[in-house]
């Protein structure tokens, strides 16, 4: 159904509907700036990368086939730039893929859960997914926020299944031991 | 001694390991399984509610108004437009293949040998300056106008790719 959507405003853009593609923009704009943050770690450069991103889309919208979801293509596409942005900001100084953040505490001093507001609990789950390596924060955020299969992850980020599992499965336990006083609260509301 | 013997043997026999019921090991995988499964819709109930952000409230706005300036620009039209080039071109061949035969371009007065067009002779019988009959003139009117065409079709492929 979405993608059928998709789809219906893709051909109008491409029949030079140029309005069309203001649909795309405001449904994926949150999760385009979401992940492209993921990786820059900076507001201002996000925005960017999350607006580049969209004018390549258009501008390349004639290349894309349909055979994955627009959503998968578009992650492609920003994920690249956001890359090839920290390359040339030389935000990092090491390979991206083996980037380790040394030194960072794993178990942060947690206040108690009572004090936590919920306004306050972003600022921790935003800690802890900062705290991950960039590309395991970019993964997280994919997988869980957009529901995207590791087949899905593959395709956007050219790292190999295996790869991505290990990824996912570091940076969950991760999650799960700074987020575990968070986490605790909300297994309470499951159960 | 060999008292203490028996007794300790039939203490070992009577202490044999306890069997569990059948799907012990199942029960104890499906909790932890349980467990798991929990703790990762906790995860993603609390990612979901905290990590989406928002950009700022013009991204919209700004990133459709370079995508129109960029549309403008790929909808370039020719003046002249392809159909036109088409039939220009044809006629032009045209002329040169039923016409340049027929030109007398040793002399300076063009005549015509058209058969059917022999009674309105007069009609076309004109003198014109020896340098527009001449062979370079019209190798040259051909060449430009080769020139020409192959220019913008040059240029037509060039805007369709960029579009």
């Amino acid at each position: 159904m979405d993608t059928t959507t998709d789809q219906k405003y893709i051909n109008k853009v491409l029949q030079g509907d140029t309005n069309a593609f203001s649909y795309l923009v405001d449904k994926y704009k949150n999760m385009t700036y979401t992940v492209a943050l993921k990786i820059v770690r900076n507001n201002e450069d996000a925005e960017e990368v999350a607006q580049d991103s969209f004018i390549k889309a258009y501008s390349q919208l004639h290349t894309f086939k349909g055979d994955s979801k627009f959503s998968t293509w578009l992650y492609t596409i920003v994920y690249r730039n956001a890359i090839s942005k920290i390359r040339k900001k030389k935000i990092t100084t090491t390979n991206i893929d083996s980037f380790v953040i040394e030194n960072h505490k794993t178990d942060f001093d947690f206040p108690q859960i009572e004090a936590i507001k919920n306004g306050e609990q972003k600022k921790y789950v935003a800690e802890a997914i900062n705290n991950l390596p960039e590309m395991d924060a970019f993964l997280i955020t994919l997988f869980y926020l957009n529901e995207s299969s590791v087949e899905e992850i593959e395709e956007i980020t050219g790292l190999t299944k295996t790869n991505i599992k290990v990824k996912l499965f570091r940076a969950r336990k991760k999650l799960y031991s700074e987020l575990s006083l968070l986490l605790k609260d909300e297994l309470k509301a499951i159960i | 001694m060999k008292e203490n013997k028996k007794i300790d043997r039939f203490i070992k026999q009577s202490i044999d390991v306890e069997k569990t019921s059948f799907d012990f090991s199942n029960k104890v995988m499906q909790q932890i399984m349980s467990s798991d499964l929990k703790k990762e819709k906790a995860l993603t109930n609390l990612l979901n509610k905290h990590t989406l952000e928002n950009p700022t409230l013009e991204f919209t706005s700004k990133v459709m108004s370079v995508v129109k300036q960029n549309s403008t620009i790929t909808e370039y039209q020719p003046v002249i437009s392809k159909k036109a080039w088409y039939f220009i071109t044809s006629v032009l061949i045209l002329l040169m293949v039923f016409i340049t035969p027929y030109f007398d371009i040793t002399s300076s007065q063009l005549n015509y040998k058209i058969p059917y067009l022999t009674n309105i002779k007069s009609m076309f019988s004109f003198n014109v300056p020896s340098i527009l009959t001449s062979p370079l003139f019209a190798m040259s009117v051909f060449t430009l106008s080769f020139l020409l065409l192959l220019d913008y079709f040059v240029r037509n492929r060039n805007f369709t790719l960029k579009a």
